[in-house]
């Protein structure tokens, strides 16, 4: 480690502890997992940490690893069926219209009141609809949107083309979206009436 | 005029990034003057985004944290001590 001293060890701590915590639980989903997850990714850091240039470098690195660490330790845990992300999709008809137009679409929950929005049952919601998501889906939603990284740093982080993590990050969002829209819907009186919570399409 | 399928599909996210080229970000718009559903969806699309982004900022518990400084530490110390291979 640069320096090799218990400094720079709580300077990385610092910097970035919480993102490798965060996208290893957004992950794994399990406190325990993600905590092996750190500890495997810090550990790696330290033998690694004299070949980066730079802090971009550093950051798309630490990514990477503990998205991929995050992963195969899910991986081999996951026992729930996934659900096809495409039965979640709005649907069209062929002049362009939403199937259940004005149905899902035209739902506006967007004024809900924030103690609503995120009261203990919709978080409830919307963290299990996060789960649900697969991990590749998943992995490329918490980068964007929890760590606020862009496009561009996704597509580097993952060693993928900017179209395929475009693609991703837009489903993953619309199948969230139409999730929260089931629980939040006017017409419903909002916040889950009608168990709206666990519907699906 | 786009569809509703192709202003939800193809256009939105890159519209709220700011990243859709003039023409196209103003035929967006000009759908959006006249389709309440689309205005509706676009709403309901960047609140689900900043939900995620404020449900999914947990942070790590204290006592992980110095659990983790632990044992970092003494894995540094262990490092430094061994002679380096070869």
């Amino acid at each position: 480690m640069r320096g090799g001293d218990a400094a720079a060890l709580e300077t990385l701590m610092e910097r970035y502890g919480s993102r490798v915590y965060r996208l290893a639980y957004g992950i794994t989903r399990n406190g325990a997992d993600a905590e092996e997850v750190v500890q495997d990714v810090f550990v790696n850091l330290f033998r690694k940490i004299d070949n980066f240039e730079g802090r971009a470098a550093l950051g798309t690195w630490i990514y990477r690893v503990t998205l991929n660490a995050a992963m195969i330790k899910h991986r081999g845990k996951r026992f729930e069926v996934e659900v096809p992300l495409e039965v979640q999709l709005p649907r069209f008809l062929a002049d362009g219209h939403r199937e259940d137009y004005p149905g899902l679409t035209g739902e506006d929950w967007s004024g809900t009141p924030e103690e609503e929005l995120l009261s203990q049952e919709a978080r409830a919601l919307l963290n299990r609809a996060i789960g649900e998501l697969p991990d590749h889906y998943r992995g490329v939603l918490l980068l964007r949107d929890v760590e606020g990284l862009s496009n561009e740093e996704v597509a580097a982080a993952l060693g993928e083309s900017l179209a395929s993590v475009k693609s991703r990050l837009h489903r993953a969002r619309m199948v969230l979206r139409e999730q929260l829209t089931r629980y939040l819907r006017p017409e419903d009186g909002g916040a889950g009436r009608k168990g709206a919570a666990h519907a699906h399409v | 005029m786009l569809t509703c399928k192709e202003l939800i599909l193809d256009f939105l996210a890159d519209y709220l990034d700011a990243t859709l080229s003039p023409d196209i970000a103003a035929e967006l718009e000009r759908h959006l003057a006249v389709c309440e559903p689309c205005v509706a969806y676009l709403r309901t699309y960047r609140k689900t985004r900043e939900l995620v982004g404020r449900v999914g900022r947990v942070e790590m518990p204290a006592e992980m944290r110095a659990i983790l400084r632990q044992f970092l530490l003494k894995q540094l110390a262990r490092e430094k001590s061994q002679p380096p291979a070869g």
